[in-house]
């Protein structure tokens, strides 16, 4: 049977339009015209109602009881054994095997629903992936890469230009806030660093973190 | 009934600033050599959390306000920030004024060594995104915060994992919630990647028709990209927004008319009110302005958002003490039923009378008219 709204694509779900008088009309549609239809409901004097097995709206819930139910599904069906060599999580127990570093287990993560250190990401590796593309909808992160060190302060040496570049961008903040003592203070800096001799890029920089 | 719309919302009175109240940005980090607030011995936390407030106030210029516990009370209704129950046993507060009641927000051990925050312009979210990364940066480059691929910034709570970036915006949907669309919203927030928080059972409306409209994913993009997003999909909501207001007024207008009447005769006749209940009295009092039910004073566009926030108890305490001559607060006090104070009911009362005052707008007799034409 064809949507009866497009008239391409095969129906797949039916839709409850409520007409102006009151009356509802039963619709056979694909999916896509069903989501269309019930972003917001049609035009004036007409609504969607939402058809299907109902899920609980996204959000309405939140977060932690999702979590739960992640970390619940999760345990249930944990593979038999260690996944390798690697100093990932062995599952065998059920999922209590602890973080070396802060003690916590995956039993923990769920009464807590809170991670327990940076580390645990590593030693928990694929069940936090797991859940966190579960939460998510995104297993890598494409975000802004951290922040470079400032010289000086620490293992890595900053990018001068980057540098130059965030403090720019901070002076004219400030500046924009009348924030006036913090931008006398990145002025400051700024002409430090300008007058600085570039300095040589960093080979390889560790990573820090996890 | 043809009128002209523009007659009907003056273009002053739409919208996005009587929908959307506020918008929240914020950047939660953790440093990697410390385990995550929760799992800290008291003993490393508050040592931790003092090494974390000197870096904060010597690199920002930051003022602790944990220990004034209005404004602390004040900062988690008005500001966003982490509710009491959320605060660990080492929680400081600390802000930065940047300019007329708007101020940067340093926590210092909430559920993570730090959260970043700041209220933001509805038009400016991208950037000012941008900006709070920037000045998260500042302090990156001294400090460095636990990274590592895939995950990006590393959270106590996983679904801040990446960016560790979410932005919050609080609306208020009166109409949507009319005509029980709030599930549909919910349905089109998650194409748009946004997630919709509402107080309360979901077949019944929130209390004020209030929800909170925040980004799912914190990974996938830049703070700005999530920001543009956000801005998107909240633009298709004012829309839809203002088309059911529109709806309603013009397709039921004795339904408004009801609304306001409830509104006012609680206003005028009701000796206590909890905060929910008021919540739905603004809310009426809002929609009643927006779609020019009511005319007034005090009938302004834009009206300012304190007054969803001002019914819970610290804030309508520290307004009442802002606003009020001491002489208004004593008569205020002896308006009050007697007794109340010894059974726990002065907030509920206070409630009340603090409400009171926005019984001066009255209905629009045009509206009036066509109400009960529509009635009849």
């Amino acid at each position: 049977m064809k949507c009866e709204l497009c008239h391409n694509h095969d129906a797949q779900t039916v839709i409850y339009r409520r007409e102006a008088d009151g009356s509802s009309r039963e619709l056979y549609v694909c999916r896509t015209c069903a989501d269309a239809e019930r972003a917001f409901g049609g035009p004036r004097g007409v609504s969607v109602t939402a058809m299907e097995a109902p899920e609980p709206p996204p959000g309405a819930g939140n977060l932690p009881q999702q979590l739960l139910g992640k970390l619940e599904s999760l345990l249930s069906r944990l593979p038999e054994g260690p996944e390798d060599g690697e100093g990932r999580v062995d599952f065998t127990d059920g999922g209590s095997k602890r973080c070396p570093s802060c003690g916590l287990s995956l039993d923990d993560l769920q009464n807590l629903s809170a991670v327990g250190c940076a580390k645990c990401y590593a030693f928990f590796g694929e069940a936090l992936r797991t859940i966190v593309a579960d939460l998510q909808g995104c297993r890598k992160y494409a975000g802004d890469p951290p922040a470079e060190r400032q010289p000086g302060d620490g293992a890595g040496e900053g990018s001068r230009e980057a540098r130059l570049g965030a403090l720019r961008k901070a002076l004219k903040q400030a500046i924009e806030d009348e924030d006036y003592v913090n931008a006398k203070r990145f002025r400051e800096e700024l002409r430090k660093l300008e007058d600085e001799p570039p300095a040589k890029p960093p080979e390889g920089e560790e990573p820090h973190g996890a | 009934m043809a009128r002209d719309l523009d007659t009907l919302f003056p273009p002053a009175c739409r919208g996005v600033q009587d929908i959307v109240l506020k918008t929240q940005l914020s950047l939660v980090r953790n440093h990697p050599e410390h385990p995550f607030p929760q799992h800290m011995t008291r003993r490393e936390g508050l040592a931790f959390a003092e090494e974390l407030c000197e870096r904060v106030k010597s690199l920002f210029g930051a003022e602790d306000v944990t220990d004034d516990p209005l404004t602390s009370d004040i900062a988690e209704t008005y500001f966003g920030l982490s509710p009491l129950s959320r605060r660990g046993p080492f929680y400081r507060l600390l802000r930065k004024a940047l300019g007329r009641g708007s101020y940067f927000w340093i926590e210092v051990g909430a559920m993570n060594h730090l959260t970043f925050s700041v209220l933001c312009e509805h038009d400016a979210m991208p950037q000012q995104a941008e900006a709070l990364w920037g000045l998260v940066s500042l302090y990156e480059r001294r400090y460095p915060f636990a990274y590592a691929q895939p995950w990006g910034y590393l959270s106590a709570q996983l679904s801040f994992a990446g960016t560790g970036f979410r932005i919050r915006t609080w609306v208020h949907v009166p109409g949507l919630s009319h005509f029980d669309q709030l599930t549909q919203l919910c349905n089109a927030a998650e194409r748009y990647g946004c997630l919709v928080e509402i107080d309360g059972p979901e077949d019944e409306a929130p209390p004020g028709n209030l929800a909170i409209l925040f980004n799912r994913s914190t990974m996938d993009a830049p703070v700005a990209e999530i920001a543009r997003r956000h801005r998107r999909f909240l633009g298709m909501l004012c829309d839809a927004e203002d088309q059911a207001r529109r709806r309603l007024r013009l397709d039921f207008p004795f339904v408004l008319y009801d609304r306001m009447k409830r509104m006012r005769g609680l206003l005028r006749d009701a000796e206590m009110l909890e905060p929910d209940e008021a919540l739905d009295v603004l809310s009426a009092y809002r929609l009643g302005i927006a779609t020019g039910a009511l005319k007034g004073r005090e009938a302004k566009a834009g009206f300012p958002h304190f007054w969803f926030e001002s019914v819970w108890d610290g804030p309508m305490i520290r307004e009442m003490e802002c606003r009020m001559t001491p002489e208004e607060q004593t008569m205020l006090v002896r308006a009050m039923p007697p007794g109340v104070e010894r059974h726990g009911y002065q907030h509920s009362c206070c409630r009340v009378q603090w409400l009171r005052m926005l019984i001066t707008v009255r209905l629009d007799p045009a509206f009036v008219r066509e109400a009960k034409e529509w009635r009849g």
